[in-house]
């Protein structure tokens, strides 16, 4: 088991699920889905800005191994093609600024739609 | 340099001892050692520094908590029972269902708590859902089986690492039955 999977086991995967696969109606999925956050930087920086991650209990290096678990392990291909993964120097400045008063079902429907645009949008010109 | 009182008082217990004790009966002592001396063993202590240094088992290199200390491996309907580290709540076991299963009439919830707790067996630390079972009142168990262990647990303003809550959300119903303790996994 990888740093990043252990550690999300531990501090996230009760909830979200051991396979990324949650209760939808309380908690968001992962599995097959949280790696198209990155076709924008917007979602990219959302991903680590969420208050349940800028303040988990990992370190920086801990931290950005668990988000390169999540988005490209359990997003199962979600991720855009040649997606650079999380490096500590980027996940230390984000976390820095952790989502305060932001409604955030809003923000992250908003963040979901605007990145899922751009994925189909690549998938079109793919063809 | 003249002679201290400790040097005197030297001399004198020894005078008075050799004139106590004849040549010959300090040379039968002597013997007597030198015979008796390979019938008694040597202190452990040296023999540990002559022992070659052994591989340190594989173990938590934080300090063993009490419960880690106490644990046992045999007996899973008891609160010290290893994989019960953090558990908190009456265990499903003693309730008609099993260490990772809901007895009959109630259901796993989609959401557990997930904690780290040490093997006594092999010294290693392993992954444990604590997945309550919900959708029945309270179970009525011994109080045995009622537990409350919090290793590495964190407080209420930290939810993902805190058993005092009802882990049934996600679910058709909050109503709390029992918990089991499956395991996901070596630590790492």
């Amino acid at each position: 088991m990888s740093t990043g999977q252990s550690h999300y086991l531990e501090g996230c995967g009760g909830c979200h699920g051991i396979q990324g696969a949650s209760a939808e109606r309380e908690i968001p999925q992962l599995r097959g889905l949280v790696g198209r956050f990155l076709y924008t930087s917007a979602g990219r920086e959302y991903l680590v800005r969420l208050p349940n991650v800028a303040f988990a209990n990992m370190n920086d290096e801990v931290l950005a191994d668990v988000l390169n678990f999540v988005v490209f392990r359990l997003g199962e291909g979600s991720a855009p093609p040649g997606a650079q993964g999380y490096t500590a120097r980027e996940v230390s400045v984000l976390r820095r600024h952790p989502f305060k008063n932001e409604r955030l079902e809003a923000l992250r429907a908003t963040i979901l739609a605007d990145a899922t645009l751009r994925a189909n949008r690549g998938r079109e010109s793919d063809q | 340099m003249p002679d201290s009182s400790g040097d005197r008082l030297t001399e004198r217990l020894l005078r008075a001892l050799a004139r106590r004790t004849s040549r010959r009966s300090l040379l039968t002592r002597i013997g007597v050692l030198l015979v008796a001396a390979p019938a008694f063993p040597l202190l452990p202590v040296s023999r540990g520094f002559a022992a070659p240094q052994a591989a340190p088992p594989a173990k938590s290199p934080k300090p063993m908590t009490d419960f880690e200390r106490n644990a046992q491996t045999k007996d899973p309907a008891r609160c010290d029972y290893w994989r019960h580290c953090a558990i908190d709540g009456v265990i499903c076991g003693c309730c008609g269902g099993g260490i990772h299963t809901c007895p009959p009439g109630a259901d796993p919830s989609p959401t557990s708590w997930i904690g780290t707790c040490l093997n006594p067996d092999d010294g290693r630390s392993y992954l444990i859902a604590y997945r309550d079972c919900c959708g029945k009142s309270l179970c009525t168990a011994d109080k045995s089986c009622m537990c409350d262990s919090t290793d590495r647990e964190m407080p209420i303003y930290r939810p993902s690492g805190d058993n005092d809550i009802i882990w049934c959300f996600g679910g058709s119903s909050m109503a709390y039955h029992c918990s089991t303790a499956a395991l996901v996994g070596l630590a790492n």
